[in-house]
């Protein structure tokens, strides 16, 4: 080996190290009988058990996944929307404000977008009335409108890749363009919506800014709670939770993964 | 104007602009029903714009389009008796071959085993009836090419819109799916217009050809005459091979042009031409198969020739081509039939008289 | 222009359809988005007030029946007169630049070294990039506590190994948001710069060194030229998120680590002072607008320099 390759291997070993070392730290340290959460006690799996009796946490984690599940959705189909408008409708009135509303939530830091949105939450309230109470409602309102914003760059950019003759050629044979969505458009980008639903999911799952803004007295997400928890230190039942999430995460990537190749493979036999 | 003569399409003014740009330019156009047309052009020259507006992906900024009769400028695709078949084919990668070509009688909303019958037929006319349960990512380039044709073709349209038909498909292919093409066309009578950028295919397939340049037509005419007698210089050039000098002109009148031109060897007499020449300067043009190369002096007195030594020479096996420095410094390409299977007698080095028909030449306005 | 949703002369069934298509993301995204940028400017430009909630109304009514606009721009002088404010930019950027350039340093020979590696390999390794993206931010800044802590893992190993005789002062430093910066922001530094490094055509630097470049050399002349789209792409994708971060400097970073992510936070929640928040996220938003703009130009210039 040369010098080079040799500079560029230890680099990727350092690399990969300072990326899963952490991670695999707390794993280890999730198992570990002591309260002290440096100090090695033995294994044990006290912490899971903990875990699974604290109701708390499985309030925070049942509201997570719910806020989640719903904004995914609803970002998937106003994303869907936005992507197809971006992709296909080229020129249309207002295309640069609504280019720019896309791109925003992008670039915005969550500090920003949360605050701006509790201030048009309490603003509303005080004008019409509603929302009466932020929790629930008002996260998902809030992670609907920036994880749509993903969604429609994942959809906008497979788009283009899509010759736009396909579409042309269902025209061109009787279809209406409703009716060209829903046959061709729709199943060929299926695939990146469902790369959307799952980016728009896992943004919800993790957002803790925004809700924070957002949230009212009584809705508290998982990662609220974990925060409010570590900011005093180090919690041995976090580790635990956290080596469930990743466990989670690593199976959905994997598969995620497996599929795609899969996909490849079956294209490149043909 | 009785009806046989009755246009069938009917193009009348169009333009499109994209900006400022203007892809097609008051463009008129008349195709009779049944026509093998083709719109021949380099990329750019706003040929695939123009088609595109007759398969209604395009509207024209100005002008009308009427086919058979009906004013269909603005009427969306969907509602067109027109189908186009896309220069990539663009069958639906999701759907099998069966479903592809069958998806035009569904949006008709036509009955299920009428819909199977009729592209069963159809699977049989473009010779892919085992084909019928694949998906377009297990097809070769020409089986591709064929299941367009036959999705394009199952609603019976009454005009068939090409873009590059055969662009995607390796030469010998190309050659034998123009006469199945041919075939399909003079089967079910449609009217073909075709969008190429190759002037080979264009030839061979149609019956008249438009040649397109910036957006407007340059030439209209069927083969033969668009080769024989180009209007202009870039028609000339842009057809086939072809020699081009300057020269003058001395006389004209009805019968007879003489021109002096330096570098066939000075004056010449042209009989008959097309029309009176009233300009000086003319260019001369002659197409290296019409010039005839041999070692020996032509023995008719009436033909005219020039010598010159031969600085280039290419086989082609069916045919040799020579480019030839005549003695006034002149470069001339010829082209040569090798019908004797013989060794190459003419090569480099060697002196040679160059001889053409005087009808051979073409006078080209500058 | 042309295509699916064509403008063309239709029926009124399909200009309704497509105007829905038109109409929801875009009326969502005027509510829910734009909407509460306009209400953010205009408090910014109230008087800060003790009720709920707690500013002036833009718009009052004045004894005659009429109504005027109400502003002031004391919340930005404000923060020009408080140097604090000042200072908290500064070091926002500057934490956020310097993790930047070390992301980048850390991050190219990892991003080269997976995309010059033989297939089934580069694939993986570049999973194996992106799984931690998945993973909860939170959770994995928070890894970094139990590592940094005085009596934490590192300092329990460097004294194991003999490196130091006295736990070093991390967690709860500059040094450690820095740390957490690159851990947490690394993946979106490797992913353009793989992008791009794995679309460089390997024959341009065989025709360098076929050219009598050494090396060195072809990196220098040939690889990092063209690699300058990727490392702008990376860079900007770091920076921006990372200028107006909020948790890694609320975690890891000490009381006088000043971001202004954070210093935004805490004047909302605690001072209850959203006028002053509000004017310091606007002066936010005008201060990344800068970057972006440079960004989106380079990006639209990216094209030109790869033909």
């Amino acid at each position: 080996m040369n010098q080079r390759s040799t500079f560029i291997f230890s680099m990727l070993c350092f690399g990969f190290a300072f990326l899963y070392i952490p991670i695999l730290l707390v794993i280890i340290y999730s198992f570990n009988d002591s309260r002290l959460v440096t100090v090695w006690g033995g294994w044990s799996i006290r912490w899971y058990i903990e875990l699974l009796n604290n109701e708390n946490i499985l309030n925070a984690a049942l509201l997570s996944f719910r806020i989640a599940a719903i904004s995914a959705t609803v970002a998937t189909i106003f994303g869907t929307m936005a992507g197809l408008i971006l992709a296909r409708l080229r020129a249309f009135k207002g295309r640069l404000l609504f280019t720019g509303m896309i791109a925003a939530p992008l670039v915005m830091p969550e500090v920003i977008t949360g605050l701006a949105l509790l201030l048009f939450f309490v603003s509303l309230q005080n004008l019409i009335g509603w929302p009466s109470q932020r929790g629930m409602n008002t996260i998902t309102i809030a992670h609907i409108t920036f994880s749509m914003a993903y969604v429609a760059v994942i959809i906008q950019s497979r788009l283009t890749e899509i010759n736009e003759s396909l579409e042309e050629a269902a025209l061109d044979l009787g279809a209406r363009p409703a009716r060209v969505i829903w046959d061709i458009t729709l199943p060929i980008i299926l695939p990146a919506m469902v790369s959307g639903w799952l980016l728009a999911f896992t943004l919800s799952l993790d957002d803790l800014v925004i809700s924070s803004f957002v949230s009212g007295p009584g809705a508290t997400t998982l990662p609220m709670l974990i925060f409010s928890k570590v900011r005093l230190g180090i919690a041995p039942d976090i580790n635990a939770l956290a080596t469930i999430l990743i466990l989670l995460v690593t199976i959905g990537v994997g598969i995620a993964g497996w599929i795609m190749h899969r996909q490849k493979q079956s294209k490149t036999i043909s | 104007m009785n009806d046989n003569e009755k246009a069938f399409i009917e193009i009348r003014g169009i333009s499109k602009y994209f900006g400022d740009f203007a892809a097609v330019y008051k463009v008129d156009l008349d195709i009779k029903k049944g026509e093998l047309f083709s719109i021949l052009g380099a990329s750019g020259s706003g040929k695939t714009t123009l088609l595109r507006m007759m398969a209604g992906l395009e509207i024209p900024t100005e002008g009308k389009i009427f086919i058979d009769g009906i004013d269909m400028t603005n009427v969306p695709p969907y509602r067109r008796p027109v189908n186009i078949m896309f220069q990539n084919y663009a069958l639906f990668p999701h759907m099998t071959v069966f479903d592809n070509i069958a998806y035009g009688l569904k949006k008709e909303g036509v009955a299920k085993d009428i819909i199977q019958d009729k592209v069963s037929k159809m699977l049989t006319l473009v010779k892919l009836s085992e084909y019928g349960k694949r998906k377009p990512n297990q097809l070769s380039g020409g089986e591709s090419q064929r299941v367009a044709l036959a999705r394009s073709l199952i609603k019976e349209p009454k005009v068939l819109l090409l873009d590059e038909p055969l662009a995607a498909l390796d030469k010998k292919l190309r050659q034998s799916t123009q006469f199945e093409l041919i075939d399909i066309q003079e089967e079910l009578g449609v009217t073909f217009v075709i969008v190429t950028h190759d002037q080979e295919e264009a030839m061979t397939l149609s019956d008249r050809i438009a040649v397109m340049k910036e957006g407007e037509f340059v030439q209209i005419g069927a083969p033969n005459l668009i080769y024989e007698h180009p209007k202009n210089k870039f028609v000339a050039d842009f057809i086939g091979n072809i020699n081009m000098f300057d020269a003058t002109v001395i006389d004209s009148n009805e019968q007879d042009v003489s021109i002096h031109c330096e570098a066939l060897g000075g004056d010449i007499v042209l009989q008959k031409p097309s029309r009176a020449y009233n300009i000086k300067e003319i260019s001369v043009a002659l197409r290296p198969e019409k010039v005839m190369i041999d070692k020996q002096q032509p023995t008719d007195e009436n033909i005219d020739f020039v010598t010159g030594i031969v600085e280039d020479f290419g086989y082609f096996g069916n045919l040799s081509i020579y480019r030839v420095r005549t003695n006034n410094g002149q470069i001339i390409q010829v082209s040569k039939q090798n019908r004797i299977r013989s060794e190459h007698t003419i090569t480099w080095a060697d002196e040679v008289y160059l001889s053409w028909e005087s009808d051979s030449l073409i006078l080209l306005e500058s | 222009m042309s295509g699916l949703l064509i403008n063309l002369d239709n029926s009124f069934r399909d200009r309704l359809w497509k105007n829905t298509i038109v109409a929801i993301p875009y009326l969502w995204l005027l509510l829910f988005f734009l909407a509460p940028f306009l209400i953010v400017l205009k408090i910014s430009l109230a008087d800060p007030i003790v009720a709920q909630p707690p500013f002036t109304p833009l718009f009052q009514e004045s004894e005659n029946g009429s109504f005027s606009i109400f502003t002031t721009f004391d919340n930005y002088l404000y923060l020009f007169q408080d140097s604090l404010y000042f200072i908290t930019y500064l070091s926002s950027v500057k934490l956020a630049f310097i993790s930047t350039i070390l992301a980048l340093l850390i991050g190219y020979p990892i991003a080269y070294g997976i995309a010059r590696s033989p297939q089934p390999t580069r694939n993986i390794l570049l999973l194996m990039v992106v799984i931690p993206f998945w993973i909860s931010f939170l959770l994995r800044v928070y890894a970094w506590m139990g590592i940094l802590k005085t009596k934490g893992l590192l300092n329990g190993f460097l004294l194991w190994i003999g490196i130091i005789d006295q736990p070093l002062e991390l967690l709860y430093t500059d040094t450690a948001v820095y740390i957490g910066m690159i851990y947490s922001y690394l993946p979106f530094m490797i992913l353009p710069l793989y992008a791009n490094l794995e679309k460089l055509d390997v024959r341009l630097l065989e025709a360098a060194s076929d050219l009598g470049a050494k090396r060195w050399e072809v990196f220098k002349d040939v690889t990092l030229p063209l690699s300058v789209p990727g490392i702008i792409a990376g860079c900007c994708l770091m920076f921006i998120p990372a200028i107006g971060e909020y948790v890694i400097p609320a975690l890891l970073g000490g009381a006088d680590t000043l971001m202004i992510g954070r210093v935004l936070f805490d004047e909302f929640f605690l001072n209850r002072d959203w006028p002053v928040a509000s004017a310091v996220a606007i002066v936010l938003v005008l201060l990344l607008v800068l970057p972006i703009v440079y960004f989106q130009k380079k990006q639209n210039e990216e094209p030109l320099t790869e033909s």
